[in-house]
């Protein structure tokens, strides 16, 4: 019987870094969109976010099926996938919930000068790829999805903000992304299983508009 | 009232997902504005299901719809598409009155209404999975991820459907020369993409086979494009303003689609899908006939336009097939050949 081919090697911190690069854009972001901006400005952030949510909805798909190597001994776990696909469900959702916005693609080199709304969906296009066979220890698993967390809470924090001055047909879109964030932040604490009280305070925090700081 | 209705401060709650698939199972009826239906309403809704079957027979079996291999529905629902796109492109290059303009213009939200409703159908394309004999790829090939970006390119063109809708509510659109070529060509390319909406439903194969299905979507676009930029030409402002919004619409729509062949030939490369996407991406040319313009301006060659028109799908055999010319097809003369490199769309 001819020997199956071993998959690709990947670095293992291929996937930490995509989330960490992910986690610096969506912090540049939350703090570029705080203030109000010109509505030319804010039409593309919403492009932005638009295609960010979907491409991390997208990305976080292939993280469901992340190889923990070495593999460890017993039955396979199938707890992280299913917490890490409801998570990917929800920010689809959340994408689904903009309706009538028109992505903002990220495709090709960053322009010139490129702002943070830029580099977010540039990171979240590279996320896809770098997350497509992701690999490597449990330690580097968990640390991916931890800062995938963070992405999320600066994501949710970014949202908020363009809610706070959203036209009025846009503010309760936005209000819906945000509550997706939330739900996708807690079904991500579980799938590392950050404690349940502590994924909840942080969902409150987010429904209730204050996000709060990282896990 | 329909999404198209929709006045300021009036707003209909966005269905989910599962509520948009539902609603569009039977006829995009939200895009019925300007384009009754043929068919008797009073059928609805105990017949429904028996009409459009019926439906969607009969045009399977209609010799006038010329054969394309392989012709399954999504396929010919683009082709459809197409060849009405083509005839309204050469039709509007003719001057249009604005009284003509006007109901040529409700016909045409209708058309990418409904266009955007049989991409909606496609999007939930259901392709067997088959796992890989060699299995390094089982890992990687997620099969929904081509088809968010369908449902992307769906969205796009509902939104360009409703900004006609809405940008032209308060129109009346009845014209007094119903034998003009430009509203007959309307006329017929909205009843195309009412045909095209009808055929897809539930639509399922192979992965290469949606491939094909995109790529001819990405023609009908394309085609779609053409025509309303010659329309466009006999425009002021502001309707010129309204029908650059919807070609911009449409160019997010023809790059969605891009990036569903993209990301269908990246799930099925071994090495992470990076170069196999961006390769993707270089064969296909966001709205081909734009650049065409430039090295083919005086259209004389039909059958490359067609097979050019027709992007090669992601896989060999069924892409050899599917290129077949189409005969009699001529470019639309073109004006505006630039476009953008980075284009933003923005909220409606």
């Amino acid at each position: 019987m001819p020997a199956e081919p071993s998959p690709a090697p990947e670095p293992a911190a291929r996937p930490a870094a995509a989330a960490q690069a992910l986690s610096d854009a969506a912090s540049a972001v939350a703090a570029a969109w705080e203030q109000p901006m010109e509505p030319d400005a804010y039409s593309r952030a919403v492009s932005q976010l638009y295609s960010v949510l979907r491409d991390l909805g997208i990305a976080i798909r292939g993280l469901a099926r992340y190889q923990i190597i070495p593999v460890p001994p017993g039955p396979a776990d199938r707890g992280f996938a299913q917490h890490v696909t409801t998570s990917a469900a929800w920010l689809l959702g959340a994408w689904h919930s903009l309706d009538g916005v028109l992505a903002a693609e990220g495709l090709g080199p960053l322009p010139s000068p490129a702002g943070p709304g830029d580099v977010l969906c540039q990171a979240a296009r590279d996320a896809i790829t770098a997350w497509r066979q992701p690999s490597g220890t449990a330690a580097d698993r968990d640390t991916t999805a931890g800062q995938l967390i963070t992405a999320i809470v600066f994501l949710s924090e970014a949202t908020l903000s363009l809610a706070g001055y959203a036209p009025r047909h846009r503010t309760i879109d936005l209000y819906a992304v945000g509550a997706g964030l939330a739900e996708a932040r807690v079904a991500l604490a579980s799938a590392i299983k950050i404690a349940a009280d502590q994924a909840i305070r942080h969902r409150g925090r987010a429904a209730t508009g204050n996000p709060g700081g990282q896990e | 009232m329909s999404d198209g209705q929709l006045t300021n401060g009036q707003r209909s709650p966005r269905p989910r997902r599962h509520q948009r698939a539902r609603a569009i199972l039977g006829h995009p009826e939200q895009f019925a504005i300007a384009y009754a239906s043929p068919i008797p309403g009073a059928l609805f809704p105990a017949g429904k299901a028996a009409r459009v079957s019926l439906e969607r027979q009969a045009i399977m079996a209609d010799p006038a719809v010329p054969e394309w291999v392989p012709d399954f529905p999504p396929v010919r629902s683009a082709r459809i598409i197409f060849a009405s796109a083509q005839d309204a492109a050469r039709a509007w290059e003719q001057p249009v009155t604005p009284g003509e303009l006007l109901t040529i213009s409700k016909d045409l939200g209708s058309v990418l209404g409904n266009t955007g409703a049989a991409l909606s159908r496609l999007s939930v394309y259901h392709a067997a999975y088959q796992a890989p004999a060699d299995k390094r790829f089982r890992l990687y090939d997620d099969p929904d991820e081509p088809n968010i970006f369908i449902e992307c390119a769906a969205r796009a063109l509902d939104c360009a459907g409703r900004g006609m809708a809405f940008a032209l509510s308060d129109h009346i659109t009845r014209s007094s020369q119903p034998d003009s070529p430009a509203l007959a060509a309307g006329a017929r390319l909205a009843e195309a993409t009412r045909t095209a909406y009808v055929i897809i439903e539930r639509p399922s194969g192979s992965a290469a086979g949606r491939d094909v299905a995109v790529s001819a979507f990405m023609a009908a676009t394309d085609a779609l494009d053409a025509a309303v930029e010659n329309l466009a030409a006999h425009a002021s402002a502001p309707m010129s303003a309204i029908l650059g919004r919807q070609r911009v619409r449409l160019e997010h729509a023809h790059i969605a689609l891009r990036e569903s062949l993209a990301a269908s030939a990246a799930g099925k490369d071994f090495s992470g899908g990076l170069a196999a996407a961006q390769s993707m991406r270089e064969r296909q040319p966001i709205l081909s006939h734009r650049s065409r313009h430039t090295t083919d301006a005086h259209g004389s060659d039909a059958a490359t336009l067609a097979i050019a028109s027709f992007p090669q799908p992601a896989l060999g055999p069924a892409g050899a097939e599917t290129r077949q010319p189409a005969a009699g097809a001529t470019p639309a003369r073109l004006r505006v050949p630039t476009r953008r490199p980075s284009t933003y769309g923005a909220p409606l």
